[in-house]
C-alpha cells in the first residue's frame, strides 16, 4: 500500500522556515513541497519541489499566476493533506485543494502576534484545521491553538 | 565578524543606512551584509544583493552576531545559531512593508535576551555593546519545533 500524500505550500524565506521546523510530524506521508524559494530546501526528505510565483494581495496578475501553478499542483499531486504557513500561495493551494475535500491545514506565522494575518482570517473559513501560534489569538472564532513553533515564552506579561 | 540581513523579499535602505552609519564611525568593525536590491549602496562595508538559502546560514553560523529586520526567518535562525539579534521593523510609513506588523512582531521578541531593537546608528551602537557583554550564556534552540507542538500537528494528521 503506499503512503498518504502531504502537500506542504508555502511563501519562501520565514514561512518556508516555519513550516520545515514542522517536518518531524510529516512521519508516515509522503511530502511534497511548493514554495517560492529558488531551489529546494537542503537536506530534507521530499519527494518532488515546485517552484511557486511569489505574489500578495496586492499583486493581481502574480496572484493569478500563482493560482494557476498551486492549482496545477494540487490537481496533479492529488494529495490526502494540504498543509500551509501562509501566505498568499498556501492560501490558494487551500482554496483549490477544498474543492477536492481533502485534510486541509492552516497553521498562521508567529508574524502576527495580534491578529491572524488576512489569508489565515479566509483559511478559517475553509478548514476546521485552522491553528495560531499564540494562545491569546484562539479567541478568534474558527481558530485553535496549536503550540509555538520556537520553546520560547513570548506570551504577554510572561 | 558581523552579518547584516534585510531577507530574500524587500529591500531595507533605512537599516542599510544606518549600518553604514556605524561602521563609519567604527572602522574597525568588520561587517558583511545581504542587502536585497535597493538604492542605497554602503561605503563602508562588504555586501551583496542576495544569498542562496545554504550560503545565508554559512554566514549565520560564521557570524559573531547579526543584523536584521524583524524577519521570521532571520530571528529563528539566530536562535537556532545562538546568535545575538539586533533588529529594525520595516515601517509602512517609509513603504518598507505593506503594514507595520514587523513592529508588532519585534514588541514580543525583545522579550527574549540576545534580541535588541533599535531604531537609529546611536541604539545600534549601544545594542552591539550590550550584545557583547555576556557571550557565554546562550543557549541554542532545537531545528525543530518542541515536541508538544509535533506531537499536537501529529494528531491533526493521523
Amino acid at each position: 500500500m503506499s503512503s498518504r500524500k502531504l502537500l506542504a505550500v508555502c511563501s519562501g524565506g520565514g514561512h518556508l522556515i516555519e513550516l520545515l521546523r514542522l517536518t518531524p510530524a510529516f512521519e508516515g506521508y509522503s511530502v511534497v513541497l511548493a514554495s517560492t524559494a529558488p531551489e529546494a530546501p537542503e537536506g530534507q526528505a521530499i519527494a518532488r519541489y515546485y517552484r511557486l510565483t511569489d505574489s500578495n494581495a496586492t499583486q493581481k496578475l502574480r496572484l493569478l499566476r500563482t493560482a494557476w501553478q498551486t492549482a496545477a499542483v494540487v490537481f496533479r499531486e492529488r494529495p490526502d493533506v494540504v498543509l500551509s504557513t501562509g501566505a498568499a500561495p498556501g492560501l490558494l493551494a487551500l482554496v483549490w485543494a477544498r474543492l477536492r475535500c481533502d485534510k486541509l491545514v492552516w497553521i498562521d506565522s508567529i508574524a502576527n502576534p495580534e491578529k491572524m494575518s488576512l489569508s489565515g482570517r479566509i483559511a478559517r473559513h475553509l478548514t476546521p484545521h485552522c491553528y495560531t501560534q499564540w494562545p491569546h489569538l484562539q479567541r478568534s472564532a474558527g481558530v485553535q491553538y496549536l503550540g509555538s513553533l520556537i520553546p520560547l515564552n513570548l506570551e504577554p506579561g510572561a | 565578524m558581523i552579518f547584516l540581513t534585510v531577507g530574500t523579499q524587500l529591500p531595507f535602505d533605512r537599516l542599510v543606512a544606518t549600518v553604514d552609519a556605524y561602521c563609519a564611525a567604527h572602522p574597525g568593525e568588520e561587517v558583511f551584509g545581504q542587502i536585497g536590491d535597493g538604492r542605497y549602496q554602503p561605503e563602508n562595508f562588504a555586501a551583496v544583493p542576495f544569498l542562496s538559502a545554504t550560503q545565508c546560514r554559512s554566514q549565520f553560523r560564521r557570524a559573531e552576531l547579526v543584523i536584521a529586520h524583524v524577519g521570521i526567518g532571520s530571528i529563528f535562525t539566530a536562535l537556532e545559531f545562538a546568535k545575538p539579534i539586533v533588529m529594525m521593523a520595516r515601517l509602512a510609513q517609509h513603504s518598507e512593508h505593506r503594514d507595520n506588523h514587523q513592529e508588532q512582531t519585534l514588541r514580543y521578541f525583545s522579550r527574549l535576551q540576545h534580541c535588541y531593537p533599535i531604531n537609529d546608528a546611536d541604539q545600534l551602537a549601544d545594542a552591539l555593546v550590550q550584545a557583547r557583554q555576556h557571550p557565554e550564556q546562550r543557549e541554542t534552540v532545537s531545528r525543530f519545533a518542541p515536541e508538544t507542538t509535533l506531537n499536537a500537528l501529529r494528531k491533526v494528521l493521523a
